[in-house]
């Protein structure tokens, strides 16, 4: 593990699959920041500038494709990346994700928590 | 024109022109005989009477003559040369006077003249001791002849015609001693050529034959009458008749036969004669107006007219009835048509009985109305049925100007036929797309020739917009090229807003279901894995199969949203190069526990080089997957399950078979009906679904390819699936299968 801890954003309105998401990425050695809706992940990555985002795409207050657009418009947000993670298997939405630059579509159940980590070290480079 | 006129004229042409023509070649030949027999009785005349004329000089010449031997003027005339004796010289003029009315009532005057030329006794004794105005005539040389005179005005106001001739001694030798001079009445000649005087000399007949207008004159050097005219009075002396027959006579001596001007400047057919003594020129002059001569021609003509008239009306008659035979029918017949292209196709024929061509073509179009209304009741069933469908039907030429609308385009789109027809289609609801959506609709059906389909945006007549769903497709001649655009429309609004419910629907049941299930994967997870402490065996294992009961879960909500995209039609295919090879590994990779737990014998191979193909990488994945899922769960342990990949005609084939229970033989059929399970099947696992298969077959289907297999039942089956290598253009769904 690199002494610097890489930090993970999750944000996920689920409160048990955020914190199993939570409790997974300690384990594996993140530093890991919570958000239940893309609103407070706004704010949290303006804050703490995470190096990945983990994004579910239904939530309340701001859904995940809004603060994807957001995020995008920010200077520290452009580069930063994002996986969804999500149950919703809509392709329009895919397809919207995609444009802004997400990094992978990832459906939940049919993912384990072990394949998640994989594709975010995948991500950062880390494998 | 119509054919009576046609026939008419052609009759006409046919008969009423020789006719014509054979008249008038007639007419010129009879005018020319006409006038040669007239001219030849005018000349037979005219010579005629040249004859009498001078058989009537002759006359008086003798007369004169036998009047000079008369012993008693030459003793008188002796005595008187002699002595001059006054007593004498009226012995003598009583002498002539007593023998004037003897010798002939035409004698006017009787002279004695001596040699000196001066009258010494007279019938007229006043004349006595004057010079004789033409004693010169007399004196120089011709002396012993007797001579005519030209006629001329005498003192007494008649015409005279002088004849002289010698007076000659008694006793031998005879010895000229003066002049006897006679004057007759010059109007004497007037009866001798209207034949008075020679019926007097004893002729039996006058010469006739010159009708009413025919005359015979005498015109004298100075062209003046010196006869009478029929039609001037007091002509002689005073008419002139500077015609050509006179001058002709005149000047060259010459005798005319011909068509001339008279005196009168009527046309006559003139014969001349030259009459010529030494003291004159007389021409004589037979003539007869033309008019007259060729009279028999005007008959001949009007004749003609007559034969022509009744002829020319007679054929125009019988033209007429023989034109109206035949065109009545032809009449007839065309009302009939023109009936039936005006509409009415209930037209009765009329029974024209005729046995020629015209009761055929009768026959034949009776034939056709029939046939015409057969169809036509067709045709009405079908456009009634056209007019009254629920969906929008037009027809356009090819530049979209509107030719026919069916009734449904007022509950479609709010406007009325009558608005519509002769518009440009769309151009009072459309536009409301983008530019390039209509420009791929027409350059698809007038440059490619090919139909078109799309949903489109609408805006009705009250404003309200609506989805509609469009298919134009051009009709083409046998050319090749665009007639009409034939475009059916139907309002989709309705059934988009459904589907769209549905699949938001399906959408939102899968999100919500697979939420829980996430959880319960992911925590089970976490304590298989370790995370929380050690478990003991009985705790792993009741993990294990909360584990898996939610896999099967998560399977089951994945095959229900397949099975409702492929239903809802909204999945969607998206055709990019990959391996076939990387495609089965990655698919046999996931049922590596399953394979490895029942210790399955599972080889792949491809016939020669493994292809690479331009596929749907998901969709194919879906297929791949649910052949070896069913090859693998029902196959006992240590069976044999074989995949195998050729290509031939740019096809992929993939067949995999296995060992298994197989299918009974009288369920195969209904293999890829959705939620079919086989007895067989039931009996070993309970917990399929009963969609693997009928989502492969959609699949299959959807992108043109073909699944087939072959079973024995406990033996095994062999699933065969052809797929292009190549899939078509991408299918705009809007669902991804999963």
């Amino acid at each position: 593990m690199a002494k610097n801890k890489k930090i993970l954003l999750v944000v996920e309105d689920n409160q048990p699959l955020r914190e199993v998401i939570k409790d997974k990425f300690l384990k594996e050695g993140f530093e890991v920041l919570e958000a239940s809706d893309g609103a407070q992940g706004l704010n949290i990555f303006s804050k703490e500038k995470p190096d990945i985002i983990l994004l579910d795409i239904i939530m309340p207050v701001m859904d995940g494709i809004t603060m994807l657009k957001k995020l995008r418009r920010l200077e520290a947000g452009k580069k930063v990346p994002v996986i969804v993670l999500t149950n919703l298997a809509e392709v329009g939405i895919t397809a919207e994700a995609l444009e802004h630059g997400v990094h992978d579509y990832l459906i939940k159940s049919d993912w384990k928590l072990e394949q998640v980590v994989e594709k975010v070290n995948e991500k950062l480079g880390l494998k | 024109m119509k054919i009576r006129q046609k026939l008419l004229i052609v009759v006409l042409l046919v008969t009423v022109v020789p006719v014509f023509l054979v008249s008038f070649l007639s007419f010129l030949n009879t005018r020319d005989l006409l006038q040669e027999l007239a001219l030849s009785s005018l000349n037979v005349l005219a010579e005629f009477k040249e004859g009498q004329i001078f058989f009537y000089l002759d006359t008086l010449k003798t007369r004169t003559v036998d009047f000079a031997s008369d012993g008693f003027i030459s003793d008188s005339l002796e005595k008187i040369s002699a002595s001059g004796s006054l007593d004498t010289v009226d012995t003598l003029n009583s002498h002539l006077i007593r023998n004037k009315k003897i010798l002939n009532n035409n004698l006017l005057n009787i002279d004695v003249l001596d040699l000196n030329g001066n009258i010494v006794g007279s019938t007229s004794v006043e004349r006595i001791g004057r010079e004789n105005l033409y004693k010169k005539n007399y004196f120089e040389g011709i002396w012993d002849e007797t001579l005519v005179k030209d006629i001329f005005l005498g003192e007494d106001g008649r015409y005279h015609l002088e004849i002289s001739t010698p007076i000659q001694t008694r006793d031998f030798p005879k010895k000229t001693i003066g002049i006897l001079v006679n004057h007759y009445d010059a109007l004497l000649l007037d009866d001798v050529l209207t034949g008075k005087l020679v019926l007097e000399l004893g002729a039996t007949s006058q010469l006739g034959g010159l009708g009413e207008t025919g005359e015979i004159y005498l015109v004298n050097e100075d062209k003046f009458m010196i006869s009478g005219s029929l039609f001037v009075e007091d002509a002689i002396f005073r008419q002139k008749s500077d015609t050509y027959p006179v001058r002709k006579c005149l000047e060259d001596g010459e005798e005319v036969s011909g068509m001339w001007k008279n005196y009168l400047g009527v046309e006559v057919l003139v014969s001349s004669m030259c009459i010529v003594n030494g003291n004159f020129k007389w021409t004589l002059i037979s003539e007869q107006s033309v008019a007259e001569a060729l009279s028999p021609i005007n008959r001949l003509i009007d004749n003609f007219l007559i034969i022509g008239f009744v002829g020319t009306t007679l054929v125009i008659l019988l033209a007429f009835f023989v034109a109206k035979h035949l065109s009545k029918p032809i009449v007839k017949l065309t009302e009939s048509i023109n009936k039936v292209s005006g509409g009415n196709l209930s037209v009765k024929m009329e029974d024209i009985n005729r046995k020629d061509e015209i009761g055929e073509l009768n026959k034949a179009f009776s034939k056709m109305i029939d046939r015409l209304q057969i169809s036509a009741k067709d045709l009405e069933k079908f456009k009634f049925a056209i007019d009254n469908t629920s969906d929008f039907i037009a027809i356009t030429d090819k530049d979209g100007i509107v030719l026919y609308s069916n009734k449904a385009v007022e509950s479609l789109t709010g406007y009325t036929i009558k608005e519509v027809k002769g518009k440009k289609i769309g151009s009072l609801w459309g536009d409301l797309m983008p530019k390039e959506w209509y420009k791929e609709l027409w350059d698809t059906v007038l440059i490619n020739k090919k139909r078109f389909s799309g949903d489109l945006k609408n805006k009705r007549k009250d404003g309200k917009e609506f989805i509609a769903g469009l298919s134009v497709s051009p009709i083409l001649d046998n050319a090749g090229e665009v007639v009409f655009l034939v475009g059916v429309e139907k309002d989709i609004t309705e059934k988009k807003r459904v589907a769209k419910a549905k699949t938001e629907f399906v959408s939102l049941a899968s999100h919500q279901l697979r939420t829980p299930l996430s959880a319960i994967n992911w925590y089970t997870e976490m304590l298989l894995g370790g995370n929380l402490g050690d478990l003991t065996k009985k705790q792993r294992s009741y993990l294990k199969e909360i584990y898996n009961g939610s896999q099967k879960m998560v399977s089951l909500v994945n095959s229900f949203l397949n099975v409702s995209r492929i239903e809802l039609g909204t999945f969607m295919i998206e055709p990019e190069m990959a391996s076939i090879s990387d495609l089965v590994q990655k698919a046999l990779k996931e049922f590596e526990p399953i394979i490895n737990e029942k210790n399955i014998d599972i080889k792949y191979n491809c016939v020669g080089k493994c292809p690479l193909v331009s596929v749907d990488v998901n969709l194919t994945n879906i297929v791949l997957q649910n052949l070896i899922s069913n090859a693998v769960k029902y196959t006992p342990k240590k069976g044999k399950v074989r995949i195998k990949i050729s290509q031939k005609n740019k096809k992929l084939f993939i067949l995999v078979s296995d060992t298994g229970i197989g299918i009974p033989k009288f369920q195969q059929e209904k293999l890829f009906t959705k939620l079919f399970r086989a007895d067989n099947v039931i009996k070993v696992n309970t917990d399929g679904t009963g969609l693997g298969l009928y989502i492969v077959k959609s699949i299959v289907d959807a992108v043109g390819g073909k699944v087939s297999f072959k079973s024995v039942e406990d033996k095994g089956s062999t699933f065969t699936v052809s797929l292009p290598l190549v899939w078509g253009k991408r299918k705009k769904g809007t669902k991804r299968l999963v």
